[in-house]
């Protein structure tokens, strides 16, 4: 499990990403999803994705489609044409951000501080 | 996998609400996480409650109403932040207008009037109240909010009042309104509410006393200066003679000089009934003349604008037989302090006009 701070930073680009490549989820899904592909080692809490999904609506990245199951509603979040272009942003710019932090920990980072 | 039954949903729902999250479209999110959390579990996992705590212990301390609290913070971040640029443009645009104002009028230089309009309409509807929002989410406590509107009230009603003033547009009414939240309702509230809490006793007794003596100070200003004021009248006066004195430099240069004698006189006769509130009219008795120079008796008033149209027909008559001088219209005059002045001036102008035709 990484530090919270360290998944603030970084919990918009990962909901624009798994919404890139998935189409539409619903937050629980999203939580699932990022549990499964790091094996666990990020959590995505919900007090973050909640806030940060309704920030991304506001902002006109996402939209909402709402699936009647049984007594609830069910809100699929996808991107929209804005939403596509902003996400193709944020990750070229986690990718650039990714390598410097290479060139700037190096491989090794960790065995060389611990 | 469990299933849940409806009125276990119903339950989740209402739970929902009651633990603090009022946001609609966060309670449906929430709903749905929530049974699907609880589905995922196998069938053995225990009884709904205890599933369903486990449930809410996902979302760690801070429960469900922190989930709306990070809203609430992420949704203010993002729209304080833009309150607060045009807070700080509206501002600073309304002091600079102000003060560019205050000393154009001053300076009785044009351009004045519209400085002081724009300058107050900024500060009592933009600055004003973008204070006042972000003041009014700072508090938490209900009374606080309560005292926070009231000022921004008085604020408001306050700074329109003063516009009025400053335009002579009708309207003392705002004002008066004004002044008494801010002392009757206001102040007192503030004062007790600050001086109760030992961490703002120091800050609220300042603030308040402060604001007390500056809004004594600005009522005594408000409603005893006269409408038309003393600088006003003398720098009218003066304008208006030195107009005379370049008319008749030009028609009798030579006797010029004594120009300044003859009006002389008159101007201080004119200048001490300012000060003493008291207009230049024999008949009036010096109780129906108010403190800003307005006659009050209705049946003086006729005589006085009899007696001004009488002048100004004199004057004009006189007037016709010279050259560089400017017909007087009857809108010139009236029952008004302004007319009043006008006529004093009219009056002084007519005493040179005659004193330098009898010198010629």
């Amino acid at each position: 499990m990484y530090s919270s701070e360290l998944i603030r930073g970084t919990l918009k680009t990962i909901v624009l990403k798994l919404l890139k490549e998935e189409g539409k989820m619903y937050g629980y899904e999203i939580t699932q999803k990022v549990k499964d592909l790091t094996a666990g080692k990020i959590q995505i809490t919900e007090g973050a994705l909640y806030p940060t999904l309704h920030s991304l609506e506001a902002e006109g990245f996402v939209t909402t489609e709402t699936v009647h199951i049984g007594r609830r509603v069910r809100k699929y979040y996808k991107l929209t044409t804005d939403g596509r272009a902003t996400a193709r942003k944020k990750l070229s710019e986690m990718a650039d951000f990714l390598g410097t932090m290479r060139i700037l920990f190096g491989s090794d980072a960790g065995m060389k501080h611990a | 996998m469990r299933s849940l039954t409806e009125e276990q949903i119903d339950f989740i729902r209402e739970d929902i609400r009651r633990r603090g999250v009022f946001t609609e479209s966060l309670q449906e999110d929430l709903l749905d996480h929530i049974c699907c959390f609880i589905e995922e579990q196998p069938d053995d996992a225990g009884p709904f409650g205890d599933v369903y705590r486990r449930a809410l212990d996902a979302f760690g301390a801070q429960g469900l109403g922190g989930v709306q609290d990070e809203l609430l913070s992420v949704f203010n971040h993002k729209y304080l932040k833009p309150m607060k640029k045009l807070m700080y443009i509206s501002g600073a645009f309304a002091s600079i207008a102000l003060l560019a104002g205050a000393f154009f009028k001053i300076q009785h230089w044009p351009g004045a009037g519209i400085l002081l309009v724009s300058g107050t309409l900024v500060l009592t509807f933009f600055f004003l109240p973008f204070i006042f929002y972000l003041q009014f989410k700072e508090q938490t406590e209900k009374k606080g909010k309560v005292i926070t509107a009231i000022g921004m009230l008085t604020a408001i009603m306050l700074c329109a009042g003063a516009l009025f003033k400053i335009m002579h547009w009708p309207g003392t009414i705002v004002m008066i309104v004004g002044f008494a939240l801010l002392f009757v309702v206001f102040l007192p509230l503030y004062l007790i509410n600050g001086i109760r809490n030992p961490l703002t006793k120091l800050t609220s007794m300042s603030n308040g006393f402060l604001v007390a003596c500056i809004g004594g100070n600005m009522m005594l200003l408000s409603f005893r200066q006269p409408s038309f004021s003393m600088t006003e009248s003398n720098a009218l006066i003066s304008r208006k003679q030195e107009s005379l004195h370049n008319v008749l430099q030009k028609q009798w240069e030579s006797r010029a000089a004594t120009l300044p004698v003859a009006c002389g006189d008159a101007v201080k006769t004119f200048r001490d009934s300012c000060e003493a509130a008291l207009f230049l009219f024999p008949q009036a008795n010096p109780q129906d003349i108010v403190g800003d120079g307005a006659l009050t008796d209705p049946e003086l008033l006729p005589q006085f604008n009899q007696r001004i149209r009488a002048d100004i027909n004199a004057l004009n008559a006189a007037m016709q037989q010279q050259n560089g001088w400017q017909k007087i219209e009857p809108s010139d005059y009236g029952s008004t302090v302004q007319g009043n002045l006008r006529f004093e001036i009219l009056q002084l102008e007519c005493d040179a006009y005659l004193r330098a035709s009898a010198l010629k």
